[in-house]
C-alpha cells in the first residue's frame, strides 16, 4: 500500500497541490490556444487530480528496481519506459474525458486543439512521472537509512546485554582448583575441616551464581559472598592472609551490583597476599556518607613490584558495571602509595531496589 | 631417597608429606615455603628430588630452577597447565596438576 494512502495527513495537502496544477495546466493550455475557461478549468483540474495518483505507480516501479541493486542504464531505461506508458495511459485517458466534456458542454473545442492538448498532456506526463520516480527513491533511501540506523542500534544493545551477562559471570577458575586441591591436602589430617571447607565452596558458587543473575544486591549481600571467599582463602594462605574490616552499619541495606567487591578482593589477595613472602594484610571498608557510599579495598604492595597488566583488566571491568549502575554519580579510583594500593570506590546510597535516588 | 617439598601454600606441602608418607626409603629433608629458602635448603640438604611448586611470590619454580647447579630431580605441583612445555624444556621428571591424588604421586615417584 502506497505510504501515501495508509499515511492519511498527508493525502489532503496531496490533492490540493495537484488541484491548483490543474488550475495552472488549464491557464497554460488556454496560452497555448483559444480554449473556454469553464471548459479548460472542467479539463484540466480532474486531469491532474488522475495525474497525482497515476504517478504515484513511481512507488512499486521504484521499489522492483531499486537504486542500490540495480544497473543505473537498467534504472533509467526501465523508468523511462514506465514514464511513457504511464503518461500514454493518463494522456489518452484525459483526452476521452476531455471528449465526454465536448459532447456535454456546448463549447467550441477544435480538433486542433484537442490534439494540442493530448500532446501537452502526453509530454507533460512524462517529466512529472520521473519527477515522482526520484521523489519515491528519495523517499526510500530515506527509509533504508532510518532502517539501518534502527538496527545498528539494536545490535549495539544486545552486545552491550552479552557483555555484561559476561562480566557478571566472571569465575577464575584457577580458584577452583586451588580449593580442591586445598580440600585435598584436609582430607588426611583434618577431614572435619575438609568437609566444612567442601560446604563453604558449594555455598560460594551458589551465592555468586544467585548474585549474578540480580541488577543490584544489598551491600550485605555482597560481604557475606566477600566472606566465604576469604574463609576458603584462608586454608590456603594460613597466617599470610590477614582480613581487617570495618563497615559502616548504615551502608549495609545500601544497594550495588552484583559481584562488585569479590574481583576486587580476589586482586588483593593475588598481588597483596599470594605475591609477597610474608603475605599481608587486605583492608575491607564501607563507609556511608549521606547520599554516598564509599568502599575501599586496600591491600599492601612491595616497593619493587611492578604494576601486572592483568590488575588492569579486572578494574576496567568493575569500573565498566560500577558506571553502567551509578551513572556519574559512580567511581572507581585506584591509587598507588608507597607500600599499599588502593582501591576506591564511590556510588550513590540507595537502599530501593527500583532503581530510585533517594537513599 | 631425600626429598625436599617447595609451595607456598601450608596445606599444599602437608598434602605432598602426607602422600610420601606411604613410600619406603623416602626421607622428606625439608618443607620451603618461598624460592629463596628453597635455594638456600638445596645447597644445604642436597636432596635427591624436590616438589616444586609453580607461582610462588617473589621466584617461580622456574627461577628457582635457574638459581641451582646442579639441580635435583624435578616434579612440578602447580595448579595451572600452562607451564607443562616449560616443564619439559627443563626436564622435568613429572608435571602434577592441582588437585591429585595418591595414584598419580607414585606415578611421578617411579619416574625418578
Amino acid at each position: 500500500m502506497h505510504p501515501l494512502l495508509t499515511r492519511r495527513v498527508w493525502l489532503g495537502p496531496y490533492v490540493l497541490a495537484w488541484l491548483l496544477a490543474g488550475l495552472l495546466l488549464a491557464e497554460f493550455l488556454r496560452l497555448l490556444g483559444p480554449l473556454p475557461p469553464t471548459h479548460a478549468h472542467a479539463f484540466a483540474v480532474p486531469a491532474m487530480l488522475v495525474c497525482g495518483f497515476v504517478v504515484l505507480s513511481a512507488w512499486w516501479a521504484c521499489r522492483r528496481h531499486p537504486l542500490v541493486s540495480t544497473p543505473p542504464l537498467r534504472v533509467l531505461s526501465s523508468q523511462v519506459g514506465v514514464a511513457l506508458q504511464a503518461s500514454a495511459v493518463w494522456s489518452v485517458g484525459s483526452m476521452l474525458w476531455e471528449l465526454v466534456l465536448v459532447r456535454l458542454g456546448d463549447s467550441v473545442v477544435t480538433r486542433a486543439d484537442l490534439l494540442r492538448n493530448f500532446g501537452v498532456l502526453f509530454l507533460l506526463g512524462i517529466p512529472l512521472y520521473l519527477l515522482s520516480a526520484v521523489v519515491h527513491y528519495l523517499v526510500l533511501a530515506f527509509e533504508a537509512a532510518h532502517e539501518a540506523e534502527r538496527r545498528v542500534l539494536e545490535s549495539q544493545v544486545s552486545t552491550r546485554e552479552a557483555e555484561v551477562r559476561a562480566l557478571r559471570a566472571q569465575l577464575n577458575p584457577h580458584f577452583l582448583f586451588n580449593s580442591l586441591n586445598s580440600i585435598n591436602s584436609l582430607v588426611g589430617s583434618d577431614p572435619e575441616g575438609a568437609r566444612r571447607m567442601c560446604e563453604g565452596l558449594g555455598d560460594f558458587l551458589r551465592r555468586t551464581l544467585a548474585l549474578a543473575a540480580r541488577d543490584s544486591v544489598a551491600l550485605s549481600e555482597e560481604l557475606a559472598l566477600v566472606e566465604r571467599y576469604l574463609a576458603i582463602e584462608q586454608v590456603r594462605f594460613g597466617e599470610r592472609l590477614g582480613v581487617e574490616r570495618r563497615v559502616d552499619e548504615s551502608a549495609l541495606g545500601c544497594r550495588v551490583p552484583p559481584l562488585l567487591l569479590q574481583p576486587l578482593v580476589e586482586n588483593a589477595i593475588k598481588h597483596g597476599v599470594s605475591g609477597r613472602l610474608e603475605g599481608g594484610v587486605v583492608r575491607i571498608e564501607a563507609r556511608r556518607e549521606g547520599a554516598r557510599l564509599g568502599i575501599v579495598v586496600e591491600n599492601p604492595v612491595d616497593e619493587d613490584a611492578p604494576a601486572r597488566a592483568g590488575a588492569g583488566v579486572g578494574l576496567e571491568n568493575v569500573r565498566r558495571r560500577l558506571e553502567a549502575f551509578g551513572a556519574e554519580e559512580a567511581r572507581l579510583d585506584a591509587v598507588r602509595e608507597p607500600g599499599v594500593f588502593r582501591v576506591l570506590l564511590t556510588l550513590p546510597a540507595r537502599e530501593k531496589e527500583t532503581g530510585g535516588s533517594r537513599g | 631417597m631425600r626429598v625436599l617439598i617447595v609451595d607456598d601454600e601450608a596445606p599444599a606441602r602437608a598434602l605432598v608429606r602426607e602422600y610420601l608418607g606411604a613410600h619406603e626409603g623416602i626421607e622428606v629433608v625439608g618443607e620451603c615455603a618461598n624460592g629463596f629458602e628453597a635455594v638456600k635448603a638445596v645447597s644445604e640438604q642436597k636432596p635427591d628430588l624436590m616438589f616444586l611448586d609453580v607461582q610462588m611470590p617473589k621466584l617461580t619454580g622456574f627461577e628457582v630452577l635457574e638459581l641451582l647447579d646442579p639441580a635435583p630431580a624435578v616434579v612440578f605441583c602447580t595448579a595451572y597447565d600452562e607451564f607443562a612445555l616449560k616443564a619439559f624444556e627443563v626436564h622435568a621428571v613429572d608435571y602434577l596438576l592441582k588437585p591429585f591424588g595418591r595414584d598419580r604421586l607414585a606415578e611421578a615417584l617411579a619416574r625418578v
